[in-house]
């Protein structure tokens, strides 16, 4: 992983497209601001983190499984 | 109102039941309908979330009450304005595999249902609850 220190006020670029700026630091929380072509899909890491088990939420078990492993628990 | 359903085949509903989130299931901004169904042998530790749209499309809910620590997490304004004020169910996203036992949920990211209003949201906590975690070992994994 690359690794850069920047302050307040400063920016990265990536691809000559995308800029990632520092806007305030308070505390533990950084604030970034964004310019990306509409394209490029930004999104929290946890979010993104969210889709995924959403999805392997929806591919998933059968039924009968299930009701075989509560069934063994009670 | 008769649905067609994943796990419970053809189902005769009563439209009161169905959920609309306010705030879709991350990944899935185009079903905004929803009905929690359960099994009578799996009791209400877990539920699914079965899109009225799509019979493919149903989720593994699990019940917080299986965690050991009670889960009482902090909910926006925001979140709750999109709930009409208040809510009074919760529920997990859970991954369920074939060993059954490696259940991981999904702290991070509850579905909040205000049942008066048939309103429901998938959020994201502000604070730091694991994305997958082990739900009957009762410990983070990753």
């Amino acid at each position: 992983m690359l690794v850069l220190s920047r302050k307040n006020d400063e920016s990265i670029i990536i691809d000559d497209k995308i800029e990632i700026k520092i806007l305030g630091i308070s505390g533990d929380r950084v604030q970034l601001g964004i310019s990306a072509p509409k394209s490029v899909n930004v999104v929290r890491s946890e979010l993104k983190e969210t889709m995924d088990e959403n999805k392997n939420s929806s591919i998933t078990v059968s039924k009968e499984k299930l009701t075989d492993f509560i069934k063994a628990q009670k | 109102m008769l649905i067609n359903t994943r796990d419970f085949g053809k189902l005769d509903i009563d439209e009161n039941e169905i959920l609309t989130f306010k705030m879709p299931m991350f990944g899935y901004d185009e079903y905004e309908d929803y009905i929690v169904l359960f099994d009578e042998q799996v009791g209400d530790s877990f539920a699914w979330l079965q899109s009225i749209k799509n019979s493919a499309l149903c989720f593994m809910l699990a019940n917080p009450k299986m965690l050991k620590k009670d889960y009482a997490p902090e909910i926006s304004n925001d979140t709750l304005e999109k709930l009409s004020g208040s809510f009074d169910e919760i529920w997990l996203v859970a991954v369920i595999t074939d060993d059954i036992k490696d259940t991981k949920v999904n702290m991070k990211s509850p579905i909040l249902i205000n049942n008066s209003k048939h309103f429901a949201v998938q959020t994201v906590l502000e604070s730091n609850y694991p994305i997958r975690y082990a739900l009957f070992d009762d410990k983070e994994t990753d």
